[in-house]
């Protein structure tokens, strides 16, 4: 298939997702909206996930696309875009077949709801990602938040996923304000005329110009994708949302900022020098930390995983500014490695972390709650469920063979390359910023661990009765554990397909060639890394160990009570750890910045604890302080005597004619 | 690659099996003199695990397939883990699979699993020994990290035959920031082999416990696996360090001379190295569990100030 048929292709699957809505209005029985609309988009989804990689081993062909005549509607097929395509082609597609289990019980109102906006979430995503002008662009960016928002919406009970929408909408508007003032300084003032995102690269632009295009970005992706500080949103929408829509928003739509990031500020805009590099190297390492540390600390699996999401989107960020600053310093081959290590956590990131939301939504289904201080024991109830969300689990901890450690691997060799070309900050830099990532990974794993050894192992902690996820549910979750395996064992695969991105960002020579089942970036004198040779090894000395040990010692096991130190006294399951006591240490460690409390009195849920944002006390507390002090001085205007709002109008009318003139 | 090479990666492993409860040991056994008692003798680690294997497995009512698999996977991680440190010889066949962050995530798995089959029996003590093992842990893998940083970037590669093959060419340099190395990586040797000023695992003290709290719910032939594997741990660690800061006599091709005299320059290691572990752990307490992140966090930045030497210095 040529390049233009793929772009048609992917256009006609997103023409797709207003139809679904459609269909989800039709006066048809719950069920048969239900198979229809998400049997839809999972088509949806499939139909993009093929041809972003039909597109991506095209050779070199970016097919461009325009419609309409007043307005004009511009699209574009390249590597970047194939590259996005595929992880929404992914989520969107297991999502969707999750959904078709998760939402199995709902009711039509309810149903409606989700099936109403979904189909134009996942369309409107494709179509930033498809996007060639800032018009297109920025109508498919609105689009994409206000569907999320009422998706946020759909499963609301109180206030609460209200206040979770709204502060959603928020800062989804304040960003799209930016990105229109940073495309409008782009474009010299006219963003939504018709022109491309490449005439656009050939406008002259001062330096101030640029400083301030790269900073109207920063703000506008970072808070969609939930850089530090404007993270806010990210912990309060994903718990409130029904998971497959979290697992969309988590693992589609965060990158989909990531996306625009490239895109603007790589590809659009000249290169520009080392400093941006450093300040998203500082953001997002900055993300990572306090995304860590707070998912370190959570109880509730929903919010846990949105927070570890800040996480990785912080370490990509290192990634891409660790490029950046490569590229600046004149080192393409060390740029596109840690570009492609960027990408690949990108990917890596769609499989697991969509895994692992659409497993917490299994559970709720299950237990009937996602907080981890009353789950327990859901091992025995979904075991099949719990091998995925162990893989899922495992890979998120970035543990080899699987993939989550083989970006690892490919960012940690991006630092120990930098000294070659680092200038004296850098130096100072560079080694603190690693020492953070390493930490960073390090905290991830307690998060993971803590998350699944809670709720999943040991004993219930409160009385539910689990039982296995759907066919549908476990088909999705399967197929992302699959790709959590297969992307950890053929890594070089992986990239050496970013290699058409990698030419387009970088514009010069990149990586060479790896063999498919290993990553070799440099020489295999420096470092090489063969997962598959490792899968083996560890394979087979856990087998031979087993077989010498049953064939020498074997005897039948014997189940017996615990024994637990002899203790003899009545057991409960209330004795386990909870939440709180299991990162208790770190919450002593890191007081300074979470500034925690633990509310002294009764305890029913165990040792519970209180946790606050710096950033919300710190910004946003002060923000909504002073609007509220605003509004009072305003509300002073109105007392309801005729006499003085005639007066005011009298007023306003003599400013507005003094301004006239 | 030949079959002499894998011969000598055969032997390698079969090596570290086999004196890996001589070397704990020999460690008792010079703690035993150093505090005035009487040692046990070297063939304790042996006799030890024979009793267990000998013994019956009980497993706990509720445990899963977690519990009862994680001592194989503990135990394989591990032993494969052996195959990648050049121990006899550099660039042996499996040297290519993995350099030293692999090799560090692969001992996180066998953590990772411990940890998770402490969780499964669903006791007080298991999940105490679990959350401090995380914890500490997290904050020494770093450590660990570090320290094999800057031996990565003074040999220009993450290959610990590589590294091996360059420092014991570069004999005579001294880098400062290789000092800072070492000083991490010992703490870390500390730290993840649940040795004195961090934990105790001859007491059974529920203030103190780390390791041990884990492995309370074992029996039989699955505690043997975990002691074995334990002490196969250390080993690989004392191995590692001897990789990283004393490689002289490590045999850089597979001939009968250069094998004997890796091997006599590994056991003469061996025997030097006990002494100075000994000798810690006798004159050190046990130290507060509160003070335990500290120490590693003093092991990390330890890491973090040799990264910055070497990149200040450029040594």
């Amino acid at each position: 298939m040529n390049g233009v048929n793929l772009l048609h292709l992917a256009l006609l699957a997103a023409a797709l997702g207003p139809l679904l809505s459609l269909a989800a209005l039709l006066p048809l029985a719950p069920a048969e909206v239900r198979r229809a609309a998400l049997l839809g988009s999972t088509a949806m989804g499939l139909l993009w996930l093929i041809d972003g990689i039909l597109a991506l081993l095209a050779p070199a062909a970016s097919p461009t696309l325009s419609l309409g005549t007043v307005i004009v509607w511009q699209f574009r097929l390249d590597p970047l875009s194939a590259f996005f395509l595929i992880v929404l082609g992914v989520v969107g597609s297991s999502a969707s077949l999750h959904a078709l289990g998760y939402f199995h019980n709902a009711s039509t109102g309810q149903l409606r709801r989700v099936l109403l906006p979904l189909p134009l979430f996942l369309s409107s995503m494709a179509l930033v990602l498809l996007a060639d002008n800032a018009y297109t662009f920025l109508v498919a960016w609105e689009g994409m938040a206000l569907s999320s928002s009422f998706l946020i919406l759909a499963q609301a009970q109180g206030a609460r996923e209200r206040q979770a929408a709204y502060l959603y909408l928020l800062l989804a508007h304040l960003g799209a304000l930016c990105l229109l003032a940073a495309f409008a300084l782009l474009s010299h003032g006219s963003p939504l005329q018709g022109s491309t995102f490449s005439t656009m690269s050939g406008h002259f632009l001062s330096p101030w110009q640029r400083q301030a295009i790269l900073v109207l970005t920063l703000l506008g992706f970072g808070a969609k994708l939930g850089a530090a500080p404007l993270h806010v949103w990210l912990p309060e929408a994903h718990p409130a949302a029904p998971a497959p829509i979290s697992a969309l928003m988590s693992a589609a739509m965060l990158p989909i900022a990531l996306y625009g990031l490239l895109r603007m500020d790589w590809q659009i805009l000249p290169p520009v020098g080392t400093s941006w590099g450093l300040i998203w190297l500082l953001v997002g390492l900055i993300s990572a930390g306090f995304g860590v540390l707070f998912s370190a600390l959570q109880r509730d699996l929903k919010r846990m995983l949105a927070y570890s999401s800040m996480e990785n989107m912080g370490l990509i960020l290192v990634a891409f500014g660790l490029a950046r600053i490569f590229a600046a310093e004149g080192s393409p081959t060390l740029a596109a490695l840690a570009l492609s290590a960027g990408l690949f956590q990108i990917v890596n990131h769609a499989f697991f972390k969509g895994l692992l939301f659409l497993g917490s939504g299994s559970v709720l289904h299950s237990a009937g709650t996602v907080d981890m201080g009353r789950l327990g024991g859901l091992i025995r109830g979904m075991p099949q469920t719990t091998l995925l969300m162990l893989i899922g689990s495992l890979a998120i901890a970035g543990l080899p063979p699987l993939n989550g450690f083989a970006s690892e691997w490919l960012l940690l060799q991006a630092f120990l390359l930098a000294p070659q070309s680092a200038s004296g900050t850098l130096q100072a830099i560079l080694p603190l910023a690693a020492a953070g990532v390493i930490f960073v990974l390090a905290l991830a794993s307690f998060a993971i661990v803590k998350a699944f050894g809670l709720s999943f192992l040991g004993q219930a902690r409160t009385a539910f009765s689990a039982h296995e996820a759907s066919r549908w549910e476990r088909s999705a979750m399967g197929l992302l554990a699959l790709g959590c395996v297969l992307l950890g064992l053929f890594p070089g695969t992986i990239v050496d397909h970013l290699q058409g991105v990698n030419l387009l960002l970088l514009h010069s020579k990149v990586l060479g060639s790896q063999a498919p089942w290993g990553l070799t970036p440099i020489s295999p004198q420096r470092a090489s890394y063969l997962p598959g040779a490792f899968l083996i090894g560890i394979v087979l000395a856990i087998v031979l160990t087993f077989l010498l040990v049953w064939w020498r010692f074997g005897r039948p096991l014997r189940r017996v009570p615990v024994w637990a130190c002899g203790f003899q006294g009545p057991r409960s399951a209330r004795m386990q750890d909870s939440p709180a006591g299991f990162s208790q240490p770190l919450y002593r460690i890191f007081r300074p910045i979470h500034q925690g409390q633990v509310p002294v009195g009764k305890v029913e849920e165990g040792w519970q604890l209180r946790l606050s944002d710096p950033f919300w006390a710190g910004i946003y507390a002060r923000i909504q302080h002073g609007a509220d002090f605003l509004s009072r001085q305003a509300l002073r205007l109105q007392h309801g005597k005729i006499s003085s709002y005639l007066l005011y109008a009298f007023l306003t009318l003599i400013v507005l004619l003094v301004l006239v003139q | 690659m030949s079959w002499a090479a894998w011969g000598m990666q055969s032997l390698q492993v079969l090596l570290a099996l086999a004196i890996a409860p001589l070397f704990a040991a020999w460690l008792q056994m010079l703690r035993a003199l150093l505090q005035n008692r009487r040692p046990a003798g070297l063939g304790q680690g042996y006799r030890d695990l024979r009793r267990l294997f000998a013994k019956e497995s009980l497993l706990p009512e509720d445990s899963s397939w977690l519990f009862r698999f994680s001592p194989y996977v503990l135990f394989g991680t591990k032993v494969m883990a052996t195959t990648l440190v050049p121990i006899l010889a550099v660039n042996l066949p499996l040297a290519r699979a993995a350099d030293v962050i692999a090799l560090v995530g692969l001992l996180a798995v066998a953590r990772i699993f411990q940890v998770l089959a402490a969780m499964d029996t669903g006791t007080p003590f298991a999940d105490l020994g679990a959350h401090r093992e995380m914890l500490v842990s997290a904050l020494a893998e770093p450590a660990l990290l570090t320290a094999f940083f800057i031996a990565s970037l003074l040999a220009g590669s993450s290959s610990l035959s590589t590294i091996v093959a360059h420092t014991q060419v570069e004999i005579t340099s001294l880098h400062p920031s290789m000092v800072f190395a070492a000083a991490a990586f010992f703490l870390v040797l500390l730290i993840e082999n649940a040795r004195i000023p961090v934990d105790n695992p001859a007491t059974h003290l529920e203030l103190t416990m780390i390791h041990e709290a884990m492995l309370l719910e074992y029996s039989g032939r699955h505690l043997a696996l975990l002691e074995w594997g334990a002490q196969l741990k250390l080993l690989l660690y004392v191995a590692m360090g001897i990789a990283l800061f004393f490689p002289w006599g490590i045999a850089d091709h597979v001939g009968l001379v250069a094998v004997m005299l890796a091997l006599a320059a590994f056991f003469g290691k061996l025997f030097l190295a006990a002494p100075i572990l000994a000798l810690v752990e006798t004159l050190l307490a046990k130290k507060r569990l509160f003070r335990v992140p500290e120490f590693a966090a003093s092991a990390f930045l330890f890491g973090v100030i040799g990264l910055l030497t070497h990149f200040m210095l450029g040594a």
